[in-house]
């Protein structure tokens, strides 16, 4: 494989099937249109831009640019038509090191070039795909291919399977954390939503949709009380959870996650918000029914924290008369928000998903023990001023 | 050494030390980065399965000199006395009526326990028959409780708010009060200096304190000379929020919430002089091997980690799977006859008192020449804590004698 990057320097022998299916294997109820990357062209660019070319050459530049990238895409086409199977026509690719040229570019009627182009394309696309069943029908285990995520860090704190022995500790201490009352339903989550001082529509009606998606939230305006005073009086009021919306620039942009009565406190940065209305769709169809949640991805000792602290936010027992289903999809660090309503088909063995809003991004800023202290409170993971130092592009750490 | 979660450690690290750790989950555990098989092994002491929600780990420290007993406190009321023996551990418990503990001493018989409500408990360990613990009251709330390691009768507390300052109690004198400390003047505005000593650490013998705040601060106080401290390091504008600190010889390390540990230089305490690197969580605990070149550190990040402490060099790292609240590091058995000189004389306690005199001779040869040839009122050196509090007040009234210039000057010169 490495003989077809020629003309490219950067290295990795990629194996470009990627087969996103297979990368959320793990949950049958989810088609693909649950991956949130896929809906959303508007997340950081390299995230989306991964499944639509998953190719690590090249990347930010000019995908756009039919014209530029044919070449390009051919030897690549050329390069997934053989990588499963044959090494064999190794030798004298290596020996032929001139730049593969289509013949197609030479032509100047731009149109006839172009629609030319595009039914090559479209002729490759079908040969790969025909080329993709056969091998799916073949039973040839699906190459899961270098993406960042596959090439990450190990990470020491990884929780792989709960019930290890050597786990002992680890369920322990998830019997006697804060979480433990909820998973052990002794209280059913009551949840107060405000804002920063003086939101705008914008923040105001996220805060809104946010308390349709968590049963029993209530929203609140601040009324410029201080984090630790809401904190107080939402105890005395038998709030179980705060969450605090931050803005900047007429934007929600900070999103704070108080358990109480004691903690932990999670900061997250929020990005991405799109209402309900940003996605043409009407809050009347999201039905009062309790939603069920479906947290995945997080993996690490931290990500099992945070995941657990985004679950105690809804209550224990879904509704599932009302078929919504409230994501939280975790991916490099940046934890997807999307909320559905979902249709099985008749035999049961697909399912429809129709995207209710809003959805929104978020990035864990940092864990504090205990309620809002920012101040003197004991941080239990925090990433400010040194992320230089602790951010790597194969490093995750949810 | 480039950041990473994964268990390190540096191949330059061959000291033969031990570490016990306590966590948040309650679980006191002992890992053995000298081992070379398994340098990231770690053994549970204590039985998991009757932890709760009260039996995270709040003090942890050495019981004796030989630190062959670790004291052990927890969120609710009860210590534990672990003795590290030959065949292995043998534990045993003690209930004191408050909760939590904040700190642990041991003098002569006699067990005594800081509670976060800001008393002092101590419980004799043999009693004939079942007592209750003899309170005296510190304050309205503590933070933490140390002992002084070189004079085992001295103890300090401190807490937060301005009646529960530093404070030292002698415990030979039925736990009199010996110092109080006093805050700064008020700022500009004539307002108070906010007050919470969160940590104390005793640099060199038991007249020389530290104090870190989570306000921010590091103080440092010299119980001869006054009640305010002697200097200070202030970090209103860095935000840092001091929550441990551990003091040897001419150096303070003291870690934050936000997970920075520095390095203060007593001398010149203007800014840190080493800052070491590698966590992603607060600092709950330092711990400094007897030779002062290890730097033992719990974090709520859940590993434990050791560093250079001259060079910074992160030597070692480990993940203890709960937050680690405390931690003690011990040389281990083989490695003590080929200890260094240095290590031998803070084993016997007796020189300690007057290691200051010995310290400041140079300032004028004759005059403590003079001095020396005076007999001693304490000269039969074999313990007793009167006696050594006795030598402590010889020493006093030395440096009354020689009045404030001079005094100044050798303390200037000893720490």
């Amino acid at each position: 494989m490495i003989k077809i990057k020629k003309k490219l320097p950067l290295p990795p022998p990629v194996d470009e099937d990627s087969d996103s299916d297979s990368s959320f294997a793990e949950e049958e109820t989810e088609d693909k249109e649950i991956n949130p990357e896929d809906d959303s062209t508007d997340e950081e660019p390299h995230t989306s831009k991964r499944k639509q070319q998953p190719k690590e050459d090249d990347d930010g530049a000019v995908d756009d640019d039919a014209e530029d990238t044919a070449i390009k895409d051919e030897d690549e086409d050329e390069d997934d038509d053989d990588d499963d199977d044959n090494e064999d026509d190794d030798e004298d690719e290596k020996k032929a090191r001139i730049p593969l040229f289509n013949p197609l570019s030479l032509m100047r009627n731009k149109e006839q070039r172009l629609a030319l182009y595009r039914k090559m394309k479209k002729e490759k696309h079908k040969k790969k795909m025909q080329e993709r069943r056969a091998r799916r029908k073949a039973g040839v285990p699906v190459n899961p291919g270098h993406t960042i995520e596959s090439l990450r860090e190990k990470d020491q704190t990884e929780v792989a399977n709960l019930n290890d022995s050597d786990n002992e500790e680890l369920q322990k201490e998830l019997e006697i954390d804060d979480f433990s009352s909820y998973f052990e339903r002794v209280y059913e989550p009551k949840v107060l939503i405000t804002f920063a001082d003086n939101p705008v529509t914008k923040t105001r009606k996220f805060g809104l949709e946010l308390s349709r998606i968590f049963p029993n939230a209530l929203v609140k305006i601040r009324n410029k009380a201080s984090v630790k005073k809401i904190c107080k009086s939402a105890e005395r009021e038998e709030f179980t959870d705060v969450v605090i919306i931050n803005e900047d620039r007429r934007k929600p942009n900070g999103l704070l996650v108080i358990h109480l009565p004691n903690g932990p406190t999670a900061h997250f940065k929020l990005s991405n918000v799109k209402l309900t209305s940003d996605i043409k769709r009407d809050h009347k169809e999201i039905t009062k029914h309790r939603p069920e949640v479906i947290l995945t991805n997080f993996t690490t000792r931290l990500g099992l924290t945070v995941g657990r602290m985004l679950g105690a936010l809804f209550h224990h027992d879904p509704e599932f008369k009302g078929r919504r289903a409230a994501t939280f999809h975790n991916q490099r660090d940046y934890i997807f928000f999307r909320h559905h309503r979902y249709e099985f088909s008749k035999e049961g063995k697909r399912v429809k998903l129709r995207e209710l809003g809003p959805r929104f991004t978020l990035k864990l800023r940092s864990l504090q023990e205990g309620t809002f202290d920012s101040k003197t409170g004991d941080y239990a993971w925090i990433i400010s001023n040194k992320r230089h130092a602790m951010e790597s592009r194969r490093r995750f750490f949810l | 050494m480039k950041w990473t979660t994964a268990n390190l450690k540096h191949p330059n690290y061959t000291a033969q030390h031990e570490i016990y750790v306590g966590t948040h989950t309650g679980s006191f555990k002992h890992l053995l980065p000298a081992s070379e098989k398994t340098p990231h092994g770690q053994r549970n002491i204590s039985d998991l399965k009757d932890l709760d929600k009260e039996s995270r780990v709040t003090s942890l420290a050495f019981g004796n000199e030989s630190r062959t007993e670790i004291l052990l406190g927890r969120g609710k009321n009860i210590a534990e006395l672990h003795s590290i023996g030959e065949g292995g551990f043998s534990a045993r418990h003690v209930s004191f009526s408050a909760a939590p503990i904040v700190g642990l001493a041991r003098f002569n018989e006699k067990l005594i326990a800081g509670i976060g409500n800001g008393e002092l408990q101590s419980l004799e360990l043999d009693p004939e028959e079942e007592t209750a613990p003899v309170v005296i009251s510190t304050g309205t709330q503590m933070d933490h409780l140390r002992q002084c390691t070189q004079a085992r009768n001295i103890v300090a507390t401190g807490g937060k708010e301005r009646q529960n300052n530093l404070k030292v109690y002698d415990l030979s004198a039925d736990g009199k009060q010996i110092f109080t400390s006093k805050n700064l003047p008020n700022d500009y505005l004539q307002l108070e200096v906010p007050v919470w000593d969160s940590d104390i650490g005793f640099v060199d013998g038991p007249s020389v304190l530290a104090t870190c705040s989570r306000h921010g601060y590091v103080r440092l106080y010299d119980t001869r000379k006054q009640r305010r401290p002697v200097s200070c390091f202030a970090s209103e504008e860095h935000g840092m929020s001091f929550a441990t600190l551990v003091a040897q010889g001419n150096y303070i390390y003291t870690g934050t919430t936000m997970g920075a540990l520095k390095a203060f230089d007593i001398r010149r305490m203007k800014t840190h002089v080493h800052t070491y690197k590698g966590f992603t969580g607060g600092i709950s605990d330092l711990h400094l091997d007897p030779t002062g070149r290890f730097l033992s550190s719990a974090s709520l990040d859940r590993y434990v980690r050791i560093h250079d402490a001259d060079s910074t060099v992160l030597l070692y790292q480990c993940y203890v799977k709960s937050k680690a609240t405390k931690i003690l590091i011990r040389q281990l058995k083989e490695e003590k006859p080929e200890a260094d000189a240095e290590e031998e004389e803070e084993e016997i306690d007796n020189i300690v008192p007057q290691k200051p005199s010995i310290k400041t001779a140079p300032v004028d040869d004759e005059y403590e020449y003079m001095f020396d040839q005076m007999p001693t009122v304490g000269d039969s050196e074999d313990e007793s804590g009167e006696q050594v509090e006795a030598t402590v007040k010889v020493e006093k009234a030395k440096q009354k004698r020689k009045g404030p210039n001079q005094s100044q000057k050798t303390k200037k010169k000893k720490v």
